[in-house]
């Protein structure tokens, strides 16, 4: 079952959230739970803080972290496929196009806040940002609609970003966190 | 925009006048509200499976999505002239989009290609509505307008890191003879009726031709002067 009405909470939620409010900040204790859940669903062995906005394109644009990328754009391939199998294709665009549409103002203005306490005055990397933020919100609805679950990793992912940190990157057997 | 023309300021003016007007604002909105959505969905995202690394994919994702919000933004104000909402729907209307969606994006270099060469036509087009007497639709224009020329800086980006390299070159050059040779078409025939009458209603203030020519231009500066690469002689006369 494709369950639109949680997709539309995820959507409405978005304003809400803290969108990139803790990157750059050493890991508080109440997130290490966050984190780690995450490591475990990504598969990675340890966690490393990236420190720095100025860091997200060397961690983002190294070509090692394709593969885990690829992997998740499989994965959201998959449950794409199962939604339109169990409801049908207008109905999920119908009730994707609504967590696109919210976030578009928001994540962009939670990026550009994020460069500023940054110092930063790359535009760029602000839509880089806005544009992951937005693929987590999506992803996880798929997965949320279709009842994968708290445990799923775009779930997870989500959850991360909603609460103010970038899972940037997997390379290799290491999760990039900012 | 024409000294005789006074300004269309709110949805409510823009019903009392005259039919003619009113026909000429809507082919313009839908064109718009059509083209934004129809890019999207065959270019913009699609080309995020072509990107490199996450970090273009994520910035091709963000560009796609802008766009999208460009249809949604025409598309509303559609809505609100009259315009049934399936008409702007690429997949529900008879109206096609342009022409230059019949070709296909096969790598992230076509796709820079075409950010720095197809959205600076845009950015054209976009321009000339800058003085609109329709002052909701030169409102929705100059809304778009930043993203825009993001959107070309970009494609300028992109296509100068690829051409670091002879191989990168050799790429980028080979994605200008494919994609350019069909982007002059986007701005409609020369001597146009349509164009004419938009002039004449202070909707635009350029001719087709006027801008097809400022546009070969503004492209010969990107492909030739930034790049050192060719750009393809195209024969403007055949539109």
């Amino acid at each position: 079952m494709f369950d639109a009405t949680r997709v539309h909470a995820l959507a409405v939620a978005i304003p809400a959230a803290h969108w990139f409010a803790l990157c750059g900040l050493p890991f508080a204790d109440e997130e290490r739970v966050r984190i780690e859940e995450l490591r475990l669903a990504s598969g990675a062995q340890r966690v490393e803080r990236v420190g720095s906005w100025h860091s997200v394109r060397v961690v983002a644009d190294d070509p090692r972290a394709l593969a885990a990328y690829d992997a998740d754009a499989a994965e959201a391939a998959r449950l794409k496929s199962v939604a339109i199998a169990v409801t049908d294709a207008p109905t999920v665009l119908r009730a994707t196009s609504e967590v696109v549409e919210r976030g578009l103002g928001v994540l962009f203005e939670a990026a550009r806040q994020a460069a500023d306490r940054a110092r930063s005055d790359d535009a760029t990397t602000v839509r880089v940002a806005a544009g992951a933020a937005s693929e987590a919100i999506y992803r996880a609805a798929l997965a949320w609609a279709l009842g994968e679950g708290n445990s799923h990793r775009f779930v997870l992912t989500h959850a991360l970003f909603a609460s103010g940190r970038w899972p940037l990157a997997r390379i290799d057997d290491t999760l990039y966190v900012l | 925009m024409s000294a005789s023309v006074a300004e269309v300021k709110t949805i409510e003016e823009f019903a009392a006048q005259s039919p003619e007007y009113q026909a000429a604002v809507k082919k313009l909105v839908l064109s718009h509200a059509i083209n934004e959505l129809y890019g999207a969905q065959v270019f913009d995202e699609p080309a995020v499976a072509y990107a490199p690394t996450p970090y273009w994919k994520w910035l091709t994702c963000r560009i796609a999505m802008e766009e999208y919000g460009h249809h949604v933004r025409f598309a509303d104000l559609g809505k609100q002239i009259g315009i049934p909402e399936d008409d702007m729907i690429p997949q529900r209307t008879a109206k096609k989009p342009l022409s230059i969606f019949e070709q296909t994006l096969d790598t992230f270099e076509e796709f820079a290609v075409l950010k720095m060469l197809g959205d600076l036509g845009e950015i054209i087009q976009v321009e000339d509505l800058l003085k609109c007497s329709f002052v909701p639709l030169r409102t929705a224009a100059r809304a778009t307008m930043p993203e825009e020329k993001f959107h070309v800086k970009f494609g300028d980006d992109a296509c100068a890191e690829i051409c670091a390299t002879p191989e990168g070159k050799e790429r980028i050059q080979a994605a200008i003879d494919k994609i350019f040779p069909t982007l002059p078409a986007f701005f409609g025939r020369s001597n146009s009726r349509n164009n004419q009458i938009f002039r004449e209603f202070g909707l635009k203030e350029r001719t087709n031709e006027g801008m097809r020519e400022d546009y070969v231009n503004r492209a010969r500066v990107s492909v030739e002067e930034r790049l050192g690469l060719k750009l393809p002689d195209v024969d403007l006369s055949q539109y």
